[in-house]
């Protein structure tokens, strides 16, 4: 339970674990990478789709009623 | 528990929140960000159907996980190997958005990433990068935790030998200073 261990020794929520081999150089290249994609944001086309989800839902709701 | 309407605000609003990483997950699983959009899309709809049986209280972001891999292999299976992303795809979208992806050598790592079998990277990405412990990423592909270790290992080695790397100095933060002392020494 890696990240369990990390974060409460620090307090703060961590990724970053304290023995290999989820913290060396390969490692951080990936979480590198990942918070690349992580932080490009979710397509318009995603958020739309759990909108429209969720409409739909909120109608047949009603005409349940 | 999504028969009441906070029951389903709580379950969008928690899957928004494991959106970027089950995105995140899906373009590192897949090579291609259009075929990630896809995948992602697919688990989000498969999601949104069986929240009646999603208890809130469970981890939602290893649900989601859980849902989008095995959607990924079902996939896999339909389509055969041959769907899967060339090399050569992350370099043209280097070329499109560099500003997304940092320094020249991280598109070195996903190139060699790309090239490690499915469950090895599979592995490697949820315990290194998604935040998973051993035991959620042997849940999540329905597998021994020691399965899950032993398949990290191996990407790991896999991955040290086609970025050719000799050790750790050679591969990380210290390499440019590394460098800048050499260049010193033989100046």
């Amino acid at each position: 339970m890696r990240k369990t261990d990390v974060t409460s020794k620090t307090g703060q929520p961590s990724e970053i674990a304290i023995t290999d081999p989820v913290s060396d150089g390969i490692a951080l290249k990936l979480r590198e990478l990942y918070s690349g994609f992580e932080n490009e944001g979710i397509p318009d086309t995603l958020l739309m789709l759990l909108d429209k989800l969720d409409e739909a839902e909120r109608a047949y709701g009603n005409r349940e009623k | 528990m999504g028969d009441t309407l906070d029951g389903r605000t709580e379950f969008k609003r928690q899957l928004l929140k494991a959106l970027p990483s089950l995105r995140a997950f899906a373009i590192s699983l897949c090579g291609s960000h259009d075929r990630a959009d896809d995948l992602t899309q697919e688990c989000v709809m498969k999601a949104w159907s069986k929240q009646e049986t999603f208890d809130l209280e469970t981890n939602m972001k290893a649900w989601l996980f859980t849902i989008l891999r095995n959607e990924f292999y079902s996939q896999m299976r339909k389509r055969g190997r041959e769907i899967q992303d060339s090399d050569g795809v992350f370099t043209e979208q280097l070329a499109v958005h560099p500003s997304q992806y940092g320094a020249l050598d991280l598109g070195d790592f996903k190139t060699a990433l790309d090239k490690l079998p499915d469950d090895q990277k599979e592995a490697i990405i949820l315990v290194c990068a998604s935040g998973f412990s051993y035991e959620e990423a042997a849940d999540i592909c329905g597998c021994a935790i020691g399965t899950i270790k032993s398949r990290i290992n191996r990407a790991r080695n896999r991955l040290q030998e086609l970025l050719t790397i000799s050790g750790e100095a050679d591969f990380g933060p210290d390499a440019e200073m590394s460098a800048v002392l050499r260049h010193s020494i033989s100046a």
